[in-house]
């Protein structure tokens, strides 16, 4: 057979494909921006128009993985073989675990949530640890709020409390907050009156035409005392600057301006939900915004941080009725943070077993639990390398979300938005695998009831 | 000889008016004050009941470790994002950008100063669940108050955070109460 000569560079270069993708979804960050114009250059992405620091970021480092699809206890192995494994885990476990959900797409997740319906499980996402507590809050307070559009063309009041997002939602202010030029804002930043509350003078705070500094671990006091103010109840000046670090004339001037707005919004983050309070915090600022509206139209909105953990939350509770921290061992669902969460159910040592989708816990959950998931059989899904992905029994490297794959995400505001993916990696999706996983686990439970069904009862007749 | 000083108290507790010039005031007098006597006499023990007289600092003697001088002082950590680690997490989680950015301690340049730290130092963090040892640097201009430390969520930050979420799922991952111990 003829062989043909190797290309040279100039060759190889002609034949890489250019293209661009227009109005593509950024998943980094809950902002999902869906208008940027990825150039792409074979299978790497070389610009990325309209993306922020953290979106360019995240194009431009997802190029194809030159690792294998499946680790099996560390070795390279088939991905056959990997479900293989996968499955066996998770159909002989006593208490199996699913947890993560929140950068994949929500067809995905909506299968992660059938396989813990068939292996009695619990499943559980990172909203448990980012704004689990104001879901919990949500269900005893409810939640005014609205999309990031009405944000963009009505807001004249624009809080954040407790979240920073200079950093960590780059396009925030620009894209949907403060910047925007809206039908009944004309002028855009000119029109509205920005105002960060937070413990550290963040470079959010730097953006802000008033910066409120309370004292660490003191959001509920400072919530309650503008809860006080907004039904106008007197206030002891010395014990409220006591209690907040912010003194009462500036907490009723605050006041004062988020009742003459228009249209008010607080957009809060974990600087909240991971502080003392936690749950009781979230539900503070959601009935101080109830409250506002006896004055004027005032609005709410958790700042969310992963790019479909929005859409975990709306699967996972289209599927079991509740959010996040569901235990199905009992046949039906049943909902309690702190006994179902991942967090606690690992720290607790009382999972056998687990599969974590798209998520770190081995990098960010306590030490307790880390230790704990490092002791037990664990699948992991990942498009790159993690400290979750090297301890486990069986690793996955997927293509990326958004940039290989197609699918829905949902927007911090609970908008979904379709991905417009750049191009293909020769490594499987998650809902491939996780459909293929669902279908095996569902054989060998079948085979377990049949098992069971033959087993001579003990009991007497 | 044993100089050990632990526990510069709980500063950041006291409140006159404005907590974290109350925090940079204790540390400022316990400080000068031990600086005062190291001067005098750098071989020699600190008298325990003077060092205490605030109930602030105390002196361990019989310590086996006896040429570590080290010096302890009451914070609170407050983990975070930031850009650059969102950006390391993106060119991956073992790579240089994420490693440095969640192993760097920030505090604040007052505190840098009265704790005698520069940057590059290492301290060790000790919470009620766990202990990591850090490189730290001062916090950008007013960024951080005095009393408060930050550090970029990561490693460092779990090792320190504990298991128990008080029924609420989330374990209490900003505020924590943290020691500031000089190495
Ligand atoms: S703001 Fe968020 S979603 Fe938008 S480009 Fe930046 S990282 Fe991506």
């Amino acid at each position: 057979m003829a062989v043909s000569p190797p290309l040279d560079a100039k060759q190889l270069d002609n034949q890489v494909e250019h293209k661009v993708v227009q109005d593509a979804t950024c998943t980094f960050c809950g902002c999902v921006c869906d208008d940027i114009d990825l150039h792409v250059e074979g299978d790497k992405i070389v610009d990325a128009k309209r993306a922020c620091v953290l979106g360019s970021s995240w194009f431009l480092n997802h190029e194809i993985e030159h690792r294998p699809s499946c680790h099996i206890d560390g070795n390279p192995a088939e991905v056959a073989q990997g479900v293989e494994r996968a499955a066996q885990i998770l159909a002989q476990s006593k208490y199996p675990l699913i947890y993560g959900l929140s950068d994949t797409t929500s067809e995905s997740q909506r299968v992660a949530v059938s396989i813990a319906d068939w292996i009695d499980g619990t499943v559980d996402t990172t909203t448990s640890v980012c704004h689990g507590p104001s879901g919990m809050a949500f269900q005893g307070v409810g939640e005014v709020t609205c999309s990031l559009g009405e944000v963009r063309n009505r807001a004249d009041m624009v809080m954040f409390w407790g979240s920073n997002p200079a950093e960590s939602h780059p396009r925030h202010f620009t894209k949907y907050s403060l910047m925007p030029k809206g039908m009944f804002v004309p002028n855009g930043r000119k029109d509205r009156t920005a105002v960060i509350v937070d413990v550290r003078k963040t470079k959010s705070a730097k953006a802000a035409d008033i910066f409120v500094q309370i004292k660490p671990r003191s959001d509920f006091e400072g919530l309650w005392t503008l809860r006080a103010l907004a039904q106008d109840i007197e206030l002891d000046a010395d014990q409220v600057l006591a209690d907040t670090g912010y003194p009462l004339d500036k907490w009723q001037d605050l006041m004062d301006r988020m009742k003459r707005a228009r249209f008010g919004v607080i957009f809060f983050g974990m600087g909240l939900t991971m502080t003392r309070g936690k749950h009781a915090n979230s539900e503070a600022l959601l009935a101080l915004t109830r409250d506002m509206n006896r004055h004027t139209r005032f609005v709410c909105k958790p700042n969310r941080g992963h790019g479909n953990v929005t859409g975990a939350d709306n699967v996972v509770a289209w599927r079991t009725g509740y959010p996040f921290g569901v235990n199905m061992s009992r046949g039906y669902p049943r909902f309690n943070p702190g006994e179902y969460t991942a967090s606690d159910v690992l720290a607790r040592g009382e999972a056998d077993a687990a599969m974590i989708i798209a998520s770190d816990p081995m990098g960010n959950f306590s030490q307790p639990a880390r230790e704990h998931l490092k002791s037990i059989p664990y699948i992991a899904f990942d498009p790159k390398e993690t400290p979750t992905t090297r301890h486990s029994a069986v690793a996955f490297t997927v293509a990326t979300y958004g940039i290989n794959v197609p699918g829905t995400v949902y927007r911090m505001d609970d908008v979904p938005i379709p991905l417009r993916p750049a191009f293909e990696s020769p490594h499987p999706s998650d809902l491939e695998l996780l459909t293929n996983i669902e279908k095996r686990v569902r054989e060998l439970k079948k085979q377990q009831s049949a098992v069971k069904k033959h087993r001579p009862s003990l009991r007497p007749a | 000889m044993c100089r050990v000083i632990a526990g510069l108290g709980k500063l950041h507790l006291g409140y006159h008016g404005n907590w974290w010039a109350t925090t940079s005031h204790l540390a400022r007098a316990s400080r000068k004050s031990y600086n005062q006597r190291r001067k005098s006499n750098p071989n020699t023990l600190v008298d325990k009941t003077s060092m205490s007289h605030n109930g602030r600092l105390r002196t361990h003697q019989d310590s086996p470790h006896s040429d570590l001088f080290c010096m302890v002082a009451s914070f609170i950590l407050i983990p975070g994002r930031t850009s650059r680690q969102g950006c390391g997490i993106n060119e991956g989680k073992f790579n240089e950008t994420y490693q440095q950015e969640t192993h760097l301690l920030q505090v604040a340049p007052s505190d840098m100063e009265q704790l005698g730290l520069t940057a590059g130092d290492t301290v060790r963090l000790t919470s009620d669940f766990g202990q990591a040892e850090v490189p730290v640097i001062a916090a950008k201009r007013d960024e951080l108050p005095a009393g408060l430390l930050f550090i970029a969520y990561g490693d460092i930050s779990s090792r320190l955070m504990g298991g128990d979420t008080h029924g609420s799922g989330m374990p209490t991952s900003k505020g924590l109460d943290v020691e500031l111990e000089i190495l």
